[in-house]
């Protein structure tokens, strides 16, 4: 059927309820005609209710009372910024080991992340040497080792930057 | 021992030798023409595997207007007609240890007004967007292919 | 006592009221987090984590955007973030291995296994494709609340859950056969 092709890319919106009135009529009207549309609804809801089910089967056992334990815990211990706080008080104060301690902290810190520069960095999947162009470009990375080169097309009868 | 040894380190120099010399002869570009916009359709299942390549640029829709291989060797070049009186010109410039050097050149009415020069390793994806078409703009997936 | 005056209790300092504010999403939180990592243990963990955060940060909230939203987006983000600490842990890889059944008819075995195989297909998927499934499938988020909590736009919400809707469809397609 004709429609079925249509119904393909309307049927997760239909499941979502995500579609006007007039397509979801439409999608039922052909539903009740169509047995392979159907069975592909039919595939799309069982996925949701597998999934579910699933998740609920592990979920069932949570064991609600341990989390509040955790956040108790949590909420106790410093924080980040409280720990940076408590180590540039650390520095400056003059408490003779404690003092000592910060500075051989601050010093460890120091060196870990001077290494990385010092170090040769890992050579980019993509990397662009040269470009020349009539429009303005914007280069820039993206995703998953993706190097993006832009141009902004002026729009006609007006000059460009170069 | 020894000779065995020997004959290990010699083996693997000449398959790197050997190994190097095949990459250098022909290398796989690809290249994927897409239409990005702004309207919901639904996603071009062609493009899965560049879905997250593509999601960086923050479009609604993709979808994949042409896709062509060039088996290119140094110095040669594919071209592609593009929409809008455009046309694409990819070059080897050379490839070495596995990393393409290709030259893209993008030509509006035989003139050029795109030049892009880049090293590609197997694996890395290269896009180039902006040429307005239609509801949306042109990006050009670029790819080095395994030969 | 009604949502809004809770957050203002907790934002004013009074921690008793924080308990009573997280009381509607403690096992939602916790369904989300299992979803996206499949281990109790690094659910539970996770499902701390946010809590505190929430706490930490309430102060921020605006009321006027929605706190499910803002607990949704703090929790994804740290699952998000403990997938990429973790993409290697050997615990995880073992968790996802399918069980060694004899596949016989008795229908408990096979919801084991079906189960099994959700739970391997999931760990599988790109971590933004598990999520985007998780709220549409389990929590019922409309497309508009997934990519207010995600942070994009609508037809990425809907390329996202469709590639991830084929993959759940390839791999539970011996399952689903037999509800004909």
């Amino acid at each position: 059927m004709p429609d079925c092709s249509r119904i393909a890319s309307l049927l997760e919106k239909y499941v979502d309820e995500a579609l006007s009135q007039d397509e979801t009529a439409f999608v039922k009207g052909h539903l009740k005609r169509c047995r392979r549309c159907q069975k592909e609804l039919d595939e799309l809801l069982a996925i949701r209710k597998h999934l579910q089910e699933a998740v609920a089967a592990e979920v069932a056992d949570c064991p609600l009372a341990k989390i509040w334990e955790g956040v108790a815990e949590r909420l106790e211990a410093p924080t980040v910024r409280e720990r940076i706080w408590w180590w540039g008080k650390a520095l400056v104060f003059p408490v003779r080991p404690l003092k000592a301690l910060a500075w051989g902290a601050a010093l460890v810190v120091l060196f870990l992340v001077t290494l990385p520069l010092l170090t040769a960095p890992p050579t980019p999947r993509v990397v662009v040497e040269s470009v020349e162009s009539e429009h303005p470009v914007m280069i820039f990375q993206g995703e998953g080792e993706t190097t993006i080169v832009w141009l902004f097309e002026k729009e006609e009868g007006k000059e460009g930057m170069r | 021992m020894k000779k065995l040894l020997l004959i290990g380190i010699v083996s693997t120099l000449f398959m790197a030798i050997l190994s190097s010399v095949a990459l250098g002869e022909e290398v796989g570009i690809g290249v994927r023409v897409i239409l990005a916009s702004h309207q919901e359709k639904a996603p071009d299942a062609r493009l899965q595997d560049i879905q997250k390549n593509l999601d960086t640029l923050n479009y609604s829709s993709y979808q994949l207007l042409q896709e062509r291989s060039f088996l290119l060797a140094q110095g040669q070049s594919g071209q592609l007609p593009l929409a809008g009186n455009k046309e694409l010109h990819v070059k080897l410039l050379q490839e070495q240890g596995g990393t393409a050097e290709i030259a893209v050149e993008i030509l509006q009415g035989g003139k050029r007004i795109f030049k892009t020069t880049a090293k590609l390793k197997k694996g890395g994806t290269l896009l180039i967007g902006g040429p307005k078409h239609e509801e949306g703009v042109l990006i050009l997936a670029i790819a080095a292919q395994a030969p | 006592m009604e949502e809004r005056e809770l957050i203002a209790r907790v934002q004013r300092g009074e921690k008793d009221a924080f308990q009573d504010l997280m009381a509607p999403y403690q096992r939602k939180i916790y369904s989300l987090l299992y979803g996206m990592v499949w281990n109790r243990e690094d659910a539970l963990e996770l499902t701390q984590e946010v809590f505190a955060k929430a706490y930490r940060s309430i102060k921020g909230f605006r009321m006027a955007s929605s706190f499910y939203t803002w607990l949704y987006r703090i929790a994804v983000n740290l699952a998000l973030d403990f997938r990429r600490q973790r993409v290697t842990n050997p615990e995880i890889q073992k968790e996802v291995d399918p069980p060694n059944s004899g596949g016989g008819p008795d229908s408990s075995l096979l919801r084991k296994e079906l189960n099994e195989q959700i739970r391997m297909t999931m760990a599988q998927l790109p971590p933004q494709q598990r999520a985007v499934l998780l709220f549409r499938e389990v929590e019922g988020l409309s497309y508009k609340e997934i990519a207010k909590v995600i942070g994009c736009r609508l037809g990425t919400v809907m390329s996202r859950l469709h590639y991830a809707r084929e993959s759940m469809r390839r791999a539970l397609a011996p399952y689903l056969k037999g509800e004909d």
